[in-house]
């Protein structure tokens, strides 16, 4: 009797510590908690986690949970891990030690509130034509293993890693099929692609995809809203994640001279969430590839790889700094926008804008309520905006007043600019323009009484 | 001798019955994102639109189809019951119902419309006919049609053009909310009467598809958008969000940008933006490498007037211009080099894909749209303004573009002609800094577009614009 009364104690505290399971909203495009409040997958990016020491893993988890991430992505087999990770380097046999650190992570996360998006096994480096040390077998079993161990935790399941699953598709499935016969298909899953790509590209009406992640391109060039826009159309409807996009700090892939900077990772998640996704992963140049604790910047892959390659990622700063990049802290403004405003009526409807929206560094991006509630405009570089309020016999906003405000996403404050009867086009000119100063417009349905943009939470 | 003879005749015989076919039936093809011909070859939906066809005197049909036959169009849109066209008669005193009544079609009015489709099908011609104009006559508010008139109109109209080379376009310029089923009750009307041999869609409001209302009922064949008559006309989101519908149906650009309408049809008053040929060729060009199997011209002064108006500036929307005028705008005759382009590589094959551009493609007047061969023999990449292509050649593992030595080519929408810039050998897997080739076009500004052609240089095709043998 007392062994059973302490098993069931032990088994109430394990659920106890978990966060809320997560799953897909009712309409299909959003994640929503255990009992359906809405739920903003607002990632952070640090691959090489589990190769840090446990001060700079709490470090790391205090500071992202400060600054109101969500998620944290990691990779479970981070660079050069194959043999510590697994005994003489066989994925049919896990080494409980690495896997012991794995625990301690994710339990830590937990308890600071945050989800943990764990990349199985990095297809860049581990399951690709150059190498593959991966078969269906050990695919699943090492699926299975992982889904055994992390059943009762507050995981995601990232499989692939920067890579084309193209002839690799079996071992996907496999290790899928496995993570489900451990965890029950608790947690949800998807596949992290090679940019600019989506996973809808491999298995996008495969059951087992609960969602899509997007790599769209560590450049000032990157067009997140189009990818994201494929994947809002395609049927079964799922979820879509910016799970990648451009790295602030870190070099420009393809405008050699350029470096990301702060507007250009505002403006790439704002056109994400705008866009119709259901969430965004922030990745900072000096944190995603962090390995040990002294090294200024980023070792980075691709020079170990091939000796005398010059690094192609820039220099960074070094760890503790990194996490400070403005970015990091001005994301949490994004969600407090979203959250602040029923979030899960949210659809994208580039037709709000009548004028050119513009891409990439000078996008517009425009999304509402599908109710009609509200309306948010984004405006990279503060351009005029000429909205369309009526379409033809459509009323784009619901209610006869119309209240504006403009969004600071630099401060997460916002300026009520008056209210109007709602007409056909009205212009809107932004408090400041150029490079960097970016706009969100705030239209409301003057008659539902919204709390100030990013004051409050709205709770659909 | 007698065998020779004989084949002579043969010969002269089959080409007599072949003048006398009509043109083929068109249907759907396999892919879900074209037209075919009964063959199985590709067909060309390049419209024109004279929504007032019917109101013209028999001498303005004959001109007016045999200049667009001659400058390349396939397909002619026309209204059968056009706006105003319930109380204004046609030139020979007739209109379209008996006493206003769609149960009563007036047989005098048809047989007019008989003598243009007629015409129109001796010189090789497709009508797509609107049975009647929703914006006047079929609103939510007023409609003159209900289910069982909507149905008998259907019939008749199906029954009489059977055998004749059309298309329906249910619809026109407006929504069905809550009228859904009149539109539906006339789908199955025609269908009764034409055995469903021709396809059908719907012309819905400026800037929206028949796809927001209609795509799941199995009446609608493909799609048909009303882009926009705006300088700002983003008709590649429209049928970019088409294109991917589940299931796949054709989409047609059926209605954008007329050349020489004001600019977001704007009140005419000298100084207001026209749309020019260059706006127009951007917009038809957009909406083929966007994933439509068709595009729709118009120009203003042409695609409407009631026939008692000379010199026609329509709907207010222009200066004054003879129709003659109107017929030869420089746009309706630069819309045959877009086909010809078209035509000149296997034109099934096409699929979007602006990820072949490396650099912002902009948007409206500046836009950069791509398209490509599904199994990557040939990519055509257009550029409103001419600004330099960057293009991925190689895409980390993936070619972009099939072969070894790749084949480029400028080609000018404004005269059909086509420059070789080089062939060269492509850089080897995982020399990403190399795999983009970056090109600039022989002149660039507004009114200065061009379309790169990449290729596969062992599948020797044509140069672009020249006839597949």
């Amino acid at each position: 009797m007392r062994t059973i009364a302490f098993l069931v104690l032990s088994t109430c505290l394990a659920q106890a510590a978990v966060l809320p399971r997560l799953r897909i909203s009712e309409n299909g495009r959003y994640f929503v908690k255990e009992g359906g409040a809405p739920f903003l997958y607002l990632g952070d990016t640090d691959w090489t986690l589990l190769q840090c020491t446990r001060d700079d893993v709490d470090t790391y988890l205090a500071d992202r949970a400060a600054k109101k991430f969500t998620v944290v992505q990691i990779s479970v087999a981070g660079f050069d891990a194959l043999n510590k990770m697994f005994i003489d380097g066989d994925p049919a046999r896990p080494n409980e030690e690495y896997f012991k650190f794995l625990d301690y992570v994710v339990q830590k996360a937990e308890s600071m509130g945050l989800y943990v998006s764990l990349a199985t096994m990095w297809s860049n480096g581990y399951v690709n034509p150059t190498l593959n040390v991966l078969n269906n077998d050990t695919a699943f079993s090492y699926g299975k293993y992982l889904g055994t161990r992390y059943k009762n935790t507050s995981v995601i399941w990232i499989l692939g890693g920067d890579w084309f699953a193209t002839g690799f598709e079996d071992i996907w499935r496999r290790m899928a099929a496995g993570i489900t016969e451990g965890d029950g298909g608790v947690h949800l899953k998807t596949y992290h692609p090679k940019s600019p790509r989506s996973s809808a590209m491999w298995f996008h009406a495969e059951k087992w995809l609960d969602f899509n992640m997007l790599q769209t391109g560590h450049t000032t060039l990157n067009r997140n809203y189009d990818l994201v826009a494929e994947d809002w159309a395609r049927i079964p409807v799922k979820p879509v994640v910016d799970g990648e996009g451009g790295y602030e700090g870190i070099a420009d892939g393809l405008v050699p001279e350029l470096t990301i900077q702060t507007h250009d990772v505002r403006r790439i998640a704002y056109s994400a969430l705008f866009a119709g996704a259901a969430g965004y992963t922030y990745g900072g140049h000096g944190v995603w590839g962090y390995r040990s604790p002294g090294t200024a910047g980023t070792p980075l892959p691709a020079a170990k790889k091939k000796a005398g390659t010059p690094v192609r990622h820039g220099p960074a700063p070094p760890w503790k700094q990194a996490l400070q990049l403005p970015g990091a802290s001005q994301m949490q403004y994004l969600r407090a926008l979203i959250e602040s405003r029923p979030m899960l009526e949210r659809i994208p409807d580039q037709w709000l804008i009548a004028n050119d929206p513009l891409g990439t560094t000078e996008r517009m991006q425009a999304c509402r309520g599908s109710d009609g509630s509200y309306a948010f405009i984004y405006t990279a570089t503060g351009r005029k905006l000429k909205i369309r309020l009526i379409d033809g016999p459509y009323p784009k906003l619901s209610g006869k007043t119309i209240r504006a405000w403009w969004y600071d996403p630099r401060q997460g404050t916002s300026t009520a600019t008056g209210e109007f009867e709602k007409t056909g086009f009205r212009d809107f000119t932004p408090p400041s323009s150029g490079p960097g100063n970016d706009w969100v417009l705030v239209l409301d349905d003057a008659s539902k009484n919204f709390p100030a943009p990013g004051k409050g939470v709205v709770a659909r | 001798m007698m065998r020779t003879g004989g084949a002579i005749l043969l010969l002269a015989l089959a080409a007599s019955l072949a003048q006398a076919a009509p043109p083929p039936r068109v249907r759907v093809s396999k892919d879900g994102h074209f037209f075919v011909k009964e063959d199985g070859s590709p067909f060309s939906y390049l419209g024109d639109t004279s929504w007032s066809l019917f109101h013209l005197t028999r001498e303005d049909v004959d001109l007016y189809l045999k200049d667009r036959a001659a400058k390349k169009f396939t397909v002619i849109q026309a209204i059968v019951a056009h706006y105003g066209g319930l109380e204004k008669p046609n030139p020979y005193g007739q209109t379209v119902f008996v006493d206003n009544d769609p149960r009563q079609p007036n047989e005098k009015y048809f047989q007019h419309v008989d003598y243009a489709v007629n015409e129109a099908e001796s010189l090789g011609l497709y009508v797509a006919l609107v049975p009647i104009w929703s914006k006047e006559y079929v609103t939510p508010e007023k409609s003159v049609l209900d289910k069982a008139s909507a149905f008998s109109y259907g019939k008749f109209l199906g029954t009489r053009y059977r055998n004749k080379p059309v298309f329906w376009i249910l619809g026109g310029d407006w929504v069905p909310d809550g009228i859904e089923d009149i539109w539906r009750s006339m789908a199955a009307g025609i269908t009764e009467g034409d055995g469903g041999t021709h396809l059908k869609t719907y012309h819905p409001r400026g800037v929206r598809s028949s796809s927001m209302y209609f795509h799941q009922d199995a009446w609608l064949d493909f799609n048909m958008l009303q882009s926009g008559h705006s300088l700002f006309n983003r008709n590649y989101e429209l049928i970019a969000g088409d294109y991917a519908r589940v299931p796949a149906k054709p989409v047609i650009d059926g209605e954008s940008a007329y050349e020489g309408i004001a600019n977001n049809l704007e009140p005419y008053k000298p100084g207001v933006r026209l749309i020019q040929a260059e706006d127009v060729r951007r917009i038809a060009y957009c909406a083929m490498f966007a994933g439509a199997a068709g595009y729709t011209y118009g120009s203003n002064g042409a695609y409407s007037y009631l026939s008692d108006s000379r010199p026609r500036g329509a709907g207010g929307w222009g200066p004054g211009i003879t129709f003659r005028e109107a017929l030869d705008r420089p746009a309706g005759k630069q819309m045959q080099y877009l086909r010809n382009l078209i035509e000149s590589r296997p034109m099934l094959d096409r699929v979007p894909d602006q990820w072949l551009i490396v650099e912002d493609p902009m948007s409206t007047t500046e836009r950069i749209q791509a398209c490509r061969a599904s199994d990557r023999s040939y990519a055509y990449v257009y550029t409103a303004m001419g600004k330099p292509v960057r293009i991925r050649l190689r895409d980390t593992v993936v070619q972009t573009v099939a072969g070894k030595v790749t084949r480029a080519y400028w080609y000018d929408p404004r005269r059909g002609t086509a420059v070789h810039i080089e062939d060269f050998t492509k850089p080897a897997a995982g020399d990403n800094e190399r795999s983009q080739a970056l090109t600039t076009p022989p002149s660039s500004g507004p009114g200065n577009d061009w379309v790169l052609v990449v290729e596969d240089a062992s599948r020797n095709f044509p140069a672009p614009g020249k006839p597949i043998q």
